[in-house]
């Protein structure tokens, strides 16, 4: 029950810890969904192809990293609108997925490749478990980390004091693109596949994920943590209770309505 | 992007911006088309051509931006009072749901009232979900970006259940409910395209609206709300009337799309059949600067690269998944050259 809590979590976590980082550097990143999907194609793409698991690691990081790159750009340099250039980055994730889907595999359908992933799960487990301390070290403990809060805060005085806030905007949106890489990874190498939308709306509960966790590293980790045990959960409940599939896919956005309201509750209650 | 000469004027260099939009956009997707086209011309030529070669087409093009500026009007209304919808897909579709089931549902009765029933349902469902995020937010200071998002994939998923299980057509061969009947589906204009009446209703609730929020009392405070929420409390002004107000307002525009969607231009509510509306809508809407006269316009603009994409994958040989990377690309490009630094309306979001 644990362990297959843990490694619905993962992928969760990498994600949400990747949108903290440009939750706390003031950009509303909405692009995680596209970033994790685009991580999964090629992880998969890249291992059927080469054969070798490290070069279709080395592609998802690269490949969603690319994917939030353009997103920056366009939000940063050209000042387009955060959300829709996000929106844009899902779209060209989506499309961009089918067209090379179609190129290289001659369909859009799922891609199966018949290895074995069992050590990897741990080396998931073990990334995100090294990863999560040292979000934290680096965003509490650090100059940088120090910039890149101030940076969400008051950007302008960043500026004033000469330091470019644009470079840690930059920054953080590229290790969001790098952990949504290894999301994506986590998530097909797991199942050995790539399915069409895969990603399956993990990329918005992650950033949900952010704002329940208080925008700290724990705080994330703890709601990623509540995410996987609800949809472990509800899958249990199709399981015993006999509760459609269907209707099961929308009870984990349920639960964490639930919680995002109790959470505000509680936050107003104790400033009041 | 490029440099404008400033105007004194303010009228004149919003125009300006909001022509220039459209120019940039359609500039990037002929370069798009012709870096991926095999043919560049003859795509091109159906590009801008398919739009406007048949009744079809030309009809579909006008039901879609008909559909769009209702659902814009719905995300403007709540930009305005200083918030943001992100639940329009979802709201979009049960309102699109809820239509159906209340159409199937109904007794014979006299058309016209049967319709209004079934677009007041469908409003009411988009309704619902709007308010309680704006009640939400009002009342606990949920965020509401993240609480209208959450409900509406909730939603989208107990609408397939529905869809997939107990209201299900056996008989058709897609994922759908039963078909409207024919004494319920709304006037068509132009077969054998999909234009129908929703489109004249779309552009009325544009004036509407426009009345309502620039000539009323009551959108004047929404407003005020919007530009500053202190200021305006201290004013007298009713802020958490206007944050629960605007939101189900809101829920009630998208509402009634999905149902004018299910009555008008599907005649059923088939799986993810208003897919993408919600999205649009946000796009149309920060085009038009979120003023509802300009919505109509803006509508069109997507609409017509809408129906010129699917122009192309239907007579050249484009593959369909290239256009939703140039929907990308302009998606990308949309609000580069609008909203920019210092921005007069300070067309800021949290």
């Amino acid at each position: 029950m644990v362990q297959s809590i843990l490694n619905i979590a993962v992928p969760y976590i990498l994600a949400g810890l990747g949108g903290l980082f440009t939750e706390i550097t003031g950009s509303l990143n909405i692009a995680l969904e596209g970033q994790i999907l685009t991580g999964a194609f090629w992880a998969i793409a890249v291992t059927k192809s080469t054969g070798n698991i490290y070069l279709g690691l080395a592609a998802a990081v690269i490949s969603s990293t690319m994917l939030s790159l353009i997103n920056a750009f366009f939000a940063f340099k050209l000042k387009a609108n955060i959300f829709i250039s996000g929106l844009a980055a899902n779209m060209l994730s989506y499309g961009m997925v089918s067209v090379f889907s179609i190129l290289f595999f001659g369909n859009n359908g799922i891609i199966r490749i018949g290895a074995d992933f069992g050590n990897l799960q741990y080396f998931f487990l073990i990334l995100t478990a090294v990863s999560a301390p040292l979000a934290h070290y680096a965003l509490f403990r650090t100059p940088w980390g120090l910039r890149m809060r101030a940076c969400g805060l008051a950007g302008d005085v960043l500026f004033y004091r000469g330091i470019n806030p644009d470079f840690y905007k930059y920054s953080a949106i590229l290790l969001s693109g790098a952990l949504c890489g290894f999301s994506g990874a986590a998530l097909s190498f797991g199942i050995g596949a790539f399915v069409p939308n895969i990603s399956a709306g993990r990329g918005w509960i992650a950033l949900v994920a952010v704002y329940l966790g208080y925008k700290k590293p724990a705080g994330v980790i703890l709601s990623c943590i509540l995410f996987a045990s609800a949809e472990s959960l509800s899958s249990w409940m199709q399981g015993f209770i006999g509760v459609p599939a269907t209707i099961i896919l929308a009870i984990p956005y349920l639960i964490t309505l639930i919680v995002l309201t109790t959470v505000s509750i509680i936050r107003k209650k104790a400033s009041a | 992007m490029l440099k404008i000469k400033r105007v004194n004027n303010p009228a004149l260099r919003d125009s300006a911006r909001i022509l220039i939009t459209p120019l940039i956009v359609i500039t990037i997707s002929v370069i798009t088309i012709s870096a991926l086209s095999p043919n560049p011309p003859e795509t091109l030529y159906y590009f801008f051509t398919s739009p406007f070669s048949t009744n079809f087409f030309f009809g579909n093009m006008l039901n879609t931006a008909g559909l769009l500026i209702i659902a814009s009007l719905g995300v403007t209304i709540v930009f305005k009072a200083g918030m943001f919808n992100l639940g329009g897909e979802g709201q979009v579709y049960s309102g699109a749901f809820t239509a159906t089931a209340a159409a199937l549902i109904l007794p014979d009765m006299n058309p016209a009232f049967a319709v209004i029933i079934i677009l007041i349902c469908g409003s009411l469902t988009g309704a619902g979900a709007g308010f309680i995020s704006g009640y939400l937010k009002n009342r606990w200071d949920t965020n509401e970006l993240i609480s209208s998002f959450l409900l509406s994939s909730a939603l989208i998923h107990i609408v397939n259940y529905f869809i997939t299980g107990r209201m299900s057509d056996k008989n058709s061969y897609l994922i759908t409910t039963e078909a409207i009947d024919k004494s319920y589906r709304l006037i068509q204009f132009l077969p054998p395209s999909k234009l129908n009446i929703s489109f004249i209703i779309a552009v009325l609730t544009a004036i509407a609206s426009y009345m309502y929020l620039y000539k009323t009392a009551g959108g004047f405070e929404l407003r005020e709300t919007g530009k500053n929420r202190i200021f305006a409390w201290f004013s007298g002004i009713k802020t958490g009337y206007f944050t629960v107000f605007s939101f189900t307002a809101s829920g009630a525009l998208h509402g009634f799309t999905g149902a004018l969607a299910a009555t008008g231009t599907y005649y059923m509510c088939s799986q993810n059949c208003t897919a993408g509306l919600g999205w649009s809508a946000i796009a149309v809407s920060l085009i038009a600067r979120n003023n509802p006269l300009y919505i109509i316009p803006s509508a069109l603009f997507i609409s017509f690269m809408n129906t010129g994409l699917s122009g192309i994958t239907m007579y050249t040989s484009f593959p369909f998944e290239l256009s939703s990377i140039i929907q990308a690309v302009v998606f990308f490009f949309i609000t580069t050259t609008i909203i920019r630094k210092g921005d007069r309306n300070g067309s800021k979001h949290t």
